[in-house]
């Protein structure tokens, strides 16, 4: 299982006697909320993914008709951790035999290799230069990895790739196209009708990249297929630019009179 | 409220984008990493670059979204809708990929006796 460190020890004394009193299914697992010290169950939480996020990706990669039961989300959160742990450990042997101190992005990417995750690899290095571009090569180099492309060690083309239209095909769900939080590449005629002023444009850029990108309105639709990864994000864009064309389509549709009385309200 | 945030460090300058909008929080990955490579390492705490709980973070996600999509297919075979614990189950037997979530999967099958059978004879 997942190693513990020292002071999880106390915290699985804990947790084996819910779990004789419980149903096993249930405790063996998750902390016993009523009888558990709040300290326990903190570090119960700690060692795995947060399952509301863990349920978002998995509720993306399934059918919008599909349900999940809890303790298949709680499976699946105690197969992420373990995956983290199994991963990094192979990482850090590698570390350890190149007398590294630092384990890096390479490293994982080995490890997966390693292991049989080597399709993951591709999306990976994709990612990985999608985010150092958004950088421009600053703060993200890292202490440990170089400012290139580490990648390109696996004999990979380690290419300078522009993040316009995602390659990549292994979970297509994940990569949904990323015009994401970047403001400057906004074409300003297609934020134009949204926003009255420019500061008002430049404000809410981030939040409309992605409705900028995409043909009228139907870009959520298409993220919901897909199941985009900013699935969430992008529902809050998709809220606000509802929220701005009600209000743009009002004041154009119904008249002067019925959009202005509220105005006219509240300069009076 | 949450997606919110990574937005407005893209906006402020880029200071904070270097973490994006991650589906999973860097900072317990970083946790459970520490686990895993502070234990084995000789002498002094292993260090993690800024990267690494980055690209697990999307490694997490393929990893999440493939192991559920193996879970939906033993759900479809079954005739249900819902992705149940066995599935999750099934799939990691039926998958030598994941072979090393098989103890993760099975501790949670103490509760039937006639699992342990199951979980064989999908072997």
């Amino acid at each position: 299982m997942v190693p513990q460190g020292p002071n999880a020890g106390a915290s699985c004394t804990l947790l084996t006697v819910p779990a004789v009193a419980k149903d096993a299914a249930a405790a063996t697992e998750r902390p016993v909320p009523s009888t558990e010290p709040p300290v326990a169950r903190v570090q119960q939480q700690d060692r795995l993914m947060p399952v509301a996020n863990v349920s978002r990706i998995m509720r993306r990669a399934l059918p919008p008709h599909a349900k999940i039961s809890e303790e298949a989300k709680e499976a699946v959160q105690d197969c992420v951790s373990e995956f983290i742990s199994f991963i990094t450990g192979e990482a850090n042997e590698r570390c350890h035999k190149d007398h590294r101190k630092t384990l890096t992005a390479e490293d994982i990417v080995w490890a997966m290799t390693n292991l049989g995750f080597e399709d993951y690899v591709g999306p990976l290095e994709a990612f990985l230069h999608r985010m150092r571009d958004s950088e421009g090569g600053g703060g993200f180099g890292g202490r440990g990895s170089c400012r290139g492309s580490p990648l390109s060690l696996y004999g990979l083309p380690g290419v300078y790739r522009r993040p316009r239209a995602p390659t990549l095909q292994a979970p297509p769900q994940a990569y949904a196209p990323r015009p994401v939080p970047r403001p400057v590449s906004v074409p300003p005629s297609s934020a134009a009708p949204y926003f009255a002023g420019g500061e008002l444009r430049r404000s809410m850029v981030p939040y409309y990249g992605g409705s900028a990108f995409q043909a009228g309105g139907s870009h959520r639709g298409a993220f919901q297929a897909r199941g985009s990864g900013h699935r969430g994000a992008f529902q809050a864009g998709g809220s606000h630019r509802g929220f701005y064309t009600d209000e743009a389509a009002s004041s154009s549709s119904n008249g002067a009179a019925p959009a202005l009385a509220p105005r006219d309200g509240w300069r009076n | 409220m949450r997606q919110a945030r990574p937005y407005s460090g893209m906006f402020c300058g880029g200071v904070s984008a270097r973490t994006g909008p991650h589906a999973l929080p860097l900072a317990r990955i970083k946790k459970i990493m520490k686990r895993s490579a502070g234990e084995t390492a000789d002498g002094g705490a292993r260090m993690i670059s800024g990267e690494a709980p980055v690209v697990f973070s999307k490694a997490c996600e393929l990893f999440i979204a493939e192991l559920t999509r193996r879970a939906w297919a033993a759900t479809l075979d079954g005739k249900r809708r819902t992705v149940h614990k066995e599935d999750v189950a099934t799939a990691v037997h039926n998958t030598d990929l994941f072979d090393f979530l098989v103890d993760v999967v099975m501790a949670d099958h103490h509760a039937g006796g006639d699992d342990g059978e199951d979980a064989a004879a999908l072997e």
